[in-house]
């Protein structure tokens, strides 16, 4: 597997601490933020090949950040939302502001690597 | 007149009564007081109540007390009178002047005597000129009008072109000082001594036995002059001398009577005038009329005796009782009306709320009635004719259906029309039911348009005879007692005749209607279920016969009034003895309680599943992690050691929800739970929004699109917010703009509430803690709010100045 650049987007310490080893075990370079308006500064700084999203954050929440994000860099890195709210309209509204896939927490193993992978596969492409 | 004539005219008398009535008695006394006392003084004034108060002068002289007699009338016959030792013993027994009467005695004393004593001549025509040699000293004499032939009033000295002159009698009695008229003091008991000159000169008084005393020199044919005085009112038996020596006694005793000067009447008549209202507004003297007015003139007649003895002031008695007595009937009179009106207020309220006020609404519009009655029973047939009473021409009001031989016709006939209903019933099984339900209704119309002729009937009290007050009364205090069981009820009812208007509707019905733009007193049922319900007029007028006909009760979802949730309940009340007291109840039943249990128990749900959501996704990460071979055992520890922090987390969030469930039972807007703050913000927005564009006030709202979870109440929170809104838009010139901020952080959530131009800190503090019907509800709503969000451990911060605007700041805790 391709080594990829990979932000980490979520209030929840613990669990992008757990995300991160997973990725880092699989040979990513991560890059951890637990707000949206920490992961907008670092979006413009640095290039990443995939952001991990969650969606309810203090400060600058998921959509929101996806809003501005799609906003201020068309050229975005494909952005996996994963969220225990994942709803029909923020499915919906996810799509709109550019999500590639969403998944619903708690997250598999498996089902994080392939989203991750068909993520960063679809920049490359 | 028609029906709606004769409804407004009803409508007229009451607006009347009520402006009549609405006048402060205070107002209406003093008008009272005012025009008797302007009539009282001006009859007084008038002398209109002279004779009168003179035959009462003549009572109370009577009782008047006697002083040492100063006068003494010598009865001197002029032809045989040797005036010089007349007055030469009158001298030697004390006499210190001498008046005469006679103008014949008057010369010879003139020419006589020797001035060895004051001599006054009564003037007159035949009175001899004033000598050269005596000091004969001419008085002139006037005597005051008799008061309807009674001489008890004189006058002290009369206007002449040089000045006053003192009378006669005021120079005898050596009363210079006197002036104006006077009233003469005459007690029977008065001695006034009466000797001879024969007497006089023969010595029988000693050597100054009349010391001080003031000879009156009377001809025997003058002594036997007759005068009708207060001594002998029925004759007239008091010569001219002795009523002279009266008038002499009078004024030496400084006695003389004045009548009472003007600002006195006046002072006098209005206190009497004030006494009579006060007094006959006691229910004791409107029992005792008469005692009341014997003893009320019997006071003002010992107050005046009092008056007259202790001051010799006439004060005007006949024009005081007068106005006492016309003060006090008067005062009566509007008592028994006012009375009369809240009798017939009484009988208004009990035709309004227990006889039925919907009955007089309907009598008022016999065809709309009928012809709803018709569609609700869904009578095959129903048709009104009118026609006016004493024509033959009939006019078709409405009709529906056919006419079968099942037809009947009811005669609703009025003072002023012939009416004539003619229905068949329903030929199902309703049609028992039906008929019923239409001859009850009938026949309440016609009693209640019974009673509504007699209330309006133009002798009023005539009309309002003993069994009709008791009637009123009985059904009033009923009513009374239904009113206030149905507004003691917590939920909103409104009960009605079967086919008719309202009976009544309690407060928070009355507030549910009003909120849904219905007027309660004037909406038939099927109208307000339309209103209230999501039900087309069809469905609704078939859901009302189902209950009527077939009993029952019907539960059907309301609009949403208030951002309350409810079920409106429709069901049918009969008393079996009196099948016409048949209703029907109409309860708004609110269900916002029960849908805030479940969504305690949704948030609840909501926020487990969430928030240990993420949990169970870290131990499933973590522990898969922990188990790959190839992590490092430094890393593995680390991980397990975040395992560990997980499950810590998730138990002191188990801990956090179980606290909340367990710390109080659930007990409505006291309990506090996790909640989706944006939810609830924006609930309370859409709240705000129309009075905010109603104000030309634009909202500047930033909402997260997704909140995590705060503690609190939902439904507090949502009024604290959508009341702080409303505060600020109230304040907000049009086109300002309110703030609304919600901002989560890690532990908080913070909703921010601004704008507005302000009040001084110290008064909105004081709006804030004001009591209900002070300020506006949006203040106590607020305040209330506070004082719940430090129960969900969370708080409020407010701020404002003028020019800065209002500052509100909520901070939940989150969770």
């Amino acid at each position: 597997m391709r080594a990829n650049s990979i932000l980490i987007v979520d209030d929840d310490e613990l669990l992008c601490d757990m995300i991160a080893s997973l990725l880092e075990l699989e040979g990513h370079l991560v890059t951890l933020a637990h707000d949206g308006a920490t992961a907008l500064a670092l979006c413009r700084e640095g290039m990443f090949d995939c952001i991990l999203l969650d969606l309810v954050m203090p400060r600058m929440d998921g959509l929101q950040f996806m809003r501005v994000v799609a906003h201020a860099m068309p050229d975005h890195p494909p952005i996996v939302v994963m969220s225990a709210s994942v709803t029909a309209t923020i499915v919906e509204e996810g799509r709109d502001y550019g999500a590639c896939s969403m998944i619903r927490k708690p997250v598999d193993r498996a089902g994080l690597l392939d989203a991750i992978g068909q993520a960063t596969r679809s920049r490359t492409g | 007149m028609d029906r709606n004539g004769h409804r407004a005219r009803s409508a007229r008398f009451s607006r009347q009564f009520e402006r009549f009535g609405g006048i402060a008695p205070a107002f209406r006394d003093a008008v009272a007081i005012f025009a008797i006392t302007l009539i009282a003084l001006a009859l007084s004034q008038t002398r209109a109540f002279a004779n009168l108060d003179g035959l009462a002068f003549d009572t109370a002289a009577q009782f008047d007390s006697a002083r040492p007699p100063r006068v003494i009338v010598v009865e001197v016959d002029p032809a045989a009178a040797n005036p010089a030792p007349l007055l030469a013993a009158a001298k030697r027994a004390g006499v210190v002047s001498v008046g005469v009467l006679d103008p014949r005695l008057a010369q010879e004393t003139c020419h006589a005597s020797d001035p060895i004593l004051p001599l006054f001549i009564r003037g007159s025509r035949d009175a001899p000129p004033a000598s050269q040699r005596f000091a004969c000293r001419l008085s002139p004499a006037i005597d005051a009008p008799a008061d309807d032939g009674m001489y008890r009033r004189q006058f002290a000295a009369v206007e002449g072109p040089d000045g006053p002159r003192t009378l006669f009698e005021t120079k005898l009695a050596g009363r210079g000082d006197a002036s104006g008229a006077y009233v003469i003091r005459m007690p029977a008991s008065q001695n006034i001594p009466r000797v001879t000159a024969v007497q006089l000169t023969a010595g029988i008084f000693a050597p100054d036995q009349l010391n001080g005393y003031v000879a009156l020199f009377a001809p025997p044919s003058d002594a036997s002059a007759a005068l009708a005085t207060t001594l002998d009112p029925q004759g007239f038996r008091t010569s001219e001398a002795v009523w002279r020596a009266y008038a002499v006694q009078t004024l030496i005793d400084r006695r003389e009577v004045r009548s009472a000067p003007a600002i006195l009447t006046l002072f006098v008549i209005v206190l009497a005038a004030l006494a009579g209202r006060a007094l006959f507004g006691t229910a004791i003297a409107r029992r005792h009329f008469i005692a009341a007015c014997i003893a009320a003139a019997a006071v003002a007649a010992i107050l005046w005796f009092v008056l007259l003895q202790a001051t010799d002031t006439f004060a005007p008695l006949t024009a005081s009782i007068f106005a006492l007595l016309v003060a006090g009937i008067t005062k009566l009179r509007s008592e028994e009306r006012r009375k009369d009106r809240a009798l017939e207020r009484t009988i208004e309220k009990a035709i309004n709320l227990a006889f039925g006020r919907s009955v007089l609404l309907d009598a008022s519009d016999l065809p709309t009635y009928f012809q709803r009655a018709a569609a609700l029973l869904q009578l095959p047939y129903a048709r009104m004719a009118v026609r006016a009473s004493g024509t033959s021409a009939w006019e078709e009001v409405f009709a529906t259906g056919e006419a079968d031989g099942a037809a009947r016709t009811i005669r609703l006939d009025d003072a002023e029309k012939d009416i004539r209903l003619t229905y068949s019933p329903p030929r199902d099984a309703t049609g028992a039911a039906a008929t019923r339900i239409l001859d009850d209704a009938i026949a309440r119309v016609l009693a209640g348009r019974e009673w509504q002729s007699r209330l309006l009937a133009g002798r009023r009290r005539a009309s309002i005879d003993r069994r009709l007050r008791s009637a009123a009364n009985l059904i009033s205090v009923h009513s009374d007692e239904l009113a206030r069981g149905l507004d003691a009820l917590d939920t909103a009812v409104c009960v009605f005749r079967p086919l008719g208007m309202p009976i009544y509707a309690n407060v928070e019905m009355r507030a549910l209607l009003t909120a849904a733009r219905i007027d309660p007193d004037n909406t038939a049922l099927l109208d307000i279920m339309v209103a209230t319900t999501e039900l087309g007029e069809a469905r609704a007028r078939s859901m009302i016969r189902e209950v009527l006909l077939q009993g029952g009760d019907l539960r059907i979802p309301m609009r949403d009034f208030g951002g309350r949730q409810r079920i409106l309940r429709l069901g049918i009340a009969t008393q079996v003895r009196h099948r016409s007291q048949t209703v029907l109840v109409v309860e708004a039943v609110d269900i916002t309680e029960l849908d805030r249990l479940s969504e305690l128990r949704l948030a609840f749900g909501t926020f487990i599943d969430r928030q240990l959501r993420n949990d169970l996704e870290a131990i499933t990460l973590g522990s898969g992690l922990a188990r790959d071979p190839r992590l490092e055992p430094a890393a593995r520890a680390r991980i397990l050691d975040r395992i560990g922090d997980v499950v810590a987390r998730a138990r002191g969030r188990l801990d956090e929800v179980r606290g909340l469930l367990e710390e109080k039972p659930y007990a409505g807007k006291d309990t506090s739970f996790p909640i989706e703050s944006r939810k609830i913000v924006a609930q309370a927005l859409d709240r705000a929004q129309p009075f905010a564009d109603e104000s030309g006030a634009r909202i500047a709202s930033a909402l997260p699109d997704i909140s995590g979870f705060s503690i609190a109440e939902p439904l507090m929170l949502s009024d604290m917010v959508e009341a702080m809104l409303r505060i600020v838009i109230a304040d907000t010139a049009q086109g300002g703009e309110v703030v609304l901020q919600l901002e989560e952080t890690d532990r908080a959530t913070s909703i921010r509430i601004a704008g507005g131009f302000g009040l001084p800190f110290d008064r909105f503090v004081a709006a804030l803690d004001a009591g209900s019907g002070e300020v506006p509800s949006e203040y106590q709503i607020a305040a209330a709010g506070m004082a719940e969000a430090m129960k969900w451990r969370g708080g409020v911060t407010y701020w404002s100045a003028p020019g800065a605007g209002f500052r509100f700041a909520i901070q939940l805790r989150r969770v």
